[in-house]
């Protein structure tokens, strides 16, 4: 097992600058998603710890060996595509044992293809080729594939993206096993925040050639870096009410009628007048208009179908959540640091 | 079954009448003139006649007693392979340097198509220009860069000609071979290569286990082809040779064409275009074998 570390990484591609100086490190043994929406540059980076790419600057050090300009075979890394990129003229047995006949692995292939079926559940599958597949043994099939030479990095560009919604939840869960029990360093591209949130020990949430943020879930979800984060985590994301200097911040689900909260909490009250009701089964999205005492602006609440309220369109209601969870963003768009949030707090409740 | 089709009855009398003129045209160009050889190699026909007296299998045993026609048949089977296989190997060898990233491939592109576009009779006076032992540039190229120290009779040695006729015609089709792979070259998902690079494969494990597995059925479909017309071919070599010296580049198609047109014995070219018909049904059947082995493998 080995970490990675990205050292102040940038491509270009002519003049477009695809990665702009990244620094990042995958823990060892875990796993990092990188997600961000498309053209952020986190495929680019992804292919270019494989080394399908060579950086234009910096490098990428796997375990304690500088990999910038290695092979991709030298690297002893894995990967797992978008398309998964199975052999169509060769069985699964044959795809699957492929990086050790190449290698002229020594030791007994049959055994050790058998034992990466297995844990993957394909062992009864080899003899088919991947067109009689389906698109989730297919995906196993990749993975049976990747660590079938105990690779010491596992690379995943967005392995899920083929499948359907309903089999997307459980190959997920699959997957998280999965790198439990064999524990490889593992970096996975995504655009799907839900697989990023259900799959990531830590995420790294990229724009435009750089770094936005790197936490833990909980960290990019409660504490997003900047509006960007903020806007792009969540669903419905983060309702941004820009001031004079200032943008405030606050998620859908914590923003609630007054009545739902008990007496003596530090609430924030805000007006808001409903303006459309989306019916989810679980929840109701209320979209509206939020007034008095922030500036007339769109923001949405979600209601869980605990919150016994019949919401009225057009009526105005007051809505409100815990001062605590408020966010503030400054004029360039960044969050304040928490000992600032409390000053602003206290200036603007007077 | 009729009823369970979903064309009414009256539209296929209109897809009769539709593929009729198609079918006739056929039968008039195809199947005539095949029927016509057929009957007339067991007859006894001279220069400007259809028909003439019956003779059994006369014309067969004469051609099969006749030394000249066992060299042209050796001859076209050294013409056809010599030719396939280089058009292929050559043909690939552009092909996959076509199929890489440069500044003006299109260009390239272009340029490689030339040879197949130039009309045969203007390539092989080219080429017989080049050929030529006292002026021709070959020689002097070959001697200037002391390859060779006197020059070279290209055409006119029974050891050189056959080969200086394949190098001809391998030129002027190795094109044909090329858009054929370069098309099924770019379908090879990229993804595939780079899967393989990351799994440890070579460059030479790469052409290997997913190049070659890839386009094999495009590859053995052209080979295919190009012995088709590779046997039937007669303008290069008649224009070239004319089939000497000394019978030395006589293929069968040449063959049939002295006996038809020089000997005026139209009965025995008829044979011998009966029996190299023959000759290349089974070469065909021994390729179709191969392509299904590898379609049934894709």
């Amino acid at each position: 097992m080995a970490k990675v570390e990205i050292r102040r990484v940038s491509k270009s591609f002519g003049e477009y600058r695809a990665v702009n100086e990244v620094n990042l490190t995958a823990e060892d043994g875990k796993i990092l998603v990188l997600l961000g929406p498309s053209g952020c540059g986190k495929t680019t980076l992804l292919r270019m710890i494989a080394g399908l790419e060579l950086p234009t600057s910096g490098d990428i050090v796997i375990g304690d060996k500088t990999a910038t300009r290695l092979h991709p075979k030298d690297r002893n890394i894995a990967m797992v595509f978008q398309n998964y990129a199975l052999y169509p003229h060769l069985t699964i047995y044959e795809n699957i044992a492929f990086p050790l006949r190449v290698r002229r692995f020594d030791g007994n292939i049959d055994e050790k293809v058998k034992w990466a079926a297995s844990l993957v559940g394909i062992e009864n599958l080899l003899a088919r080729k991947p067109r009689q597949m389906s698109g989730g043994e297919r995906q196993r099939t990749a993975l049976a594939r990747s660590l079938v030479r105990d690779p010491q990095v596992f690379l995943l560009d967005e392995p899920l993206s083929n499948l359907d919604a309903k089999l997307r939840n459980s190959a997920r869960e699959e997957l998280r096993q999965f790198q439990e029990r064999i524990g490889v360093t593992s970096i996975y591209v995504t655009h799907d925040q839900v697989e990023a949130m259900g799959l990531g020990d830590r995420i790294c949430v990229m724009q435009g050639g750089v770094i936005r943020q790197v936490g833990t879930p909980q960290e990019i979800y409660l504490d997003p870096a900047d509006i960007f984060v903020a806007s792009f985590i969540g669903s419905p994301p983060m309702n941004l009410v820009k001031e004079e200097k200032r943008t405030v911040g606050f998620r859908p689900e914590i923003f609630l009628p007054e009545s739902c909260f008990e007496a003596g909490e530090d609430l924030f009250r805000v007006q808001f007048t409903i303006q459309r009701v989306e019916y989810l089964g679980g929840d109701r999205i209320l979209y509206g208009m939020a007034g008095n005492p922030l500036p007339p602006t769109k923001v949405v609440s979600r209601l869980p179908a605990t919150v016994n309220m019949s919401p009225e369109i057009g009526s105005t209601v007051s809505f409100a959540l815990r001062q605590t969870d408020l966010r503030y963003f400054d004029a360039e768009g960044v969050a304040m640091p928490v000992t600032q949030r409390a000053a602003v707090r206290k200036v603007a409740n007077g | 079954m009729a009823e369970n089709n979903t064309v009414l009855p009256g539209d296929r009398t209109l897809a009769y009448l539709a593929i009729a003129p198609s079918v006739a045209i056929m039968i008039l160009l195809v199947a005539v003139p095949t029927v016509t050889v057929f009957i007339i190699s067991f007859q006894n026909v001279g220069a400007g006649e259809l028909s003439g007296p019956f003779v059994g299998l006369r014309n067969f045993e004469r051609i099969l007693s006749d030394p000249a026609f066992f060299t042209a048949l050796f001859n076209s089977f050294i013409w056809v392979f010599g030719s396939v296989a280089l058009e292929i190997v050559f043909g690939l060898g552009i092909a996959m340097l076509l199929n890489q990233q440069f500044a003006l491939r299109g260009l390239a592109r272009a340029i490689i198509l030339t040879p197949y576009l130039i009309p045969t009779v203007v390539a092989v006076l080219t080429w017989k220009y080049m050929f030529n032992d006292i002026v021709g540039v070959l020689n002097y190229l070959l001697i200037a860069a002391g390859i060779i120290d006197h020059p070279l009779q290209w055409l006119n040695s029974t050891s050189m000609a056959m080969f200086s006729v394949i190098l001809v015609g391998v030129w002027k089709f190795f094109p044909f071979v090329v858009i054929a792979l370069l098309g099924i070259l770019q379908a090879i998902p990229q993804e595939q290569y780079e899967a393989a690079q990351i799994d440890g494969a070579s460059a030479l494990q790469r052409f290997w286990r997913i190049t070659l597995p890839h386009i094999l059925p495009v590859l053995l479909l052209t080979a295919l082809l190009r012995t088709i017309w590779t046997f039937h071919k007669f303008d290069i070599i008649y224009l070239m040779t004319g089939g000497g010296p000394i019978n030395s580049t006589t293929t069968l198609p040449v063959f049939v064409y002295d006996e038809a047109f020089v000997d005026f014995t139209m009965g025995r070219a008829a044979a011998v275009a009966i029996i190299a018909f023959f000759i290349l049904s089974i070469l065909l059947a021994i390729y179709l074998f191969f392509m299904k082995r590898a379609e049934a493998r894709q």
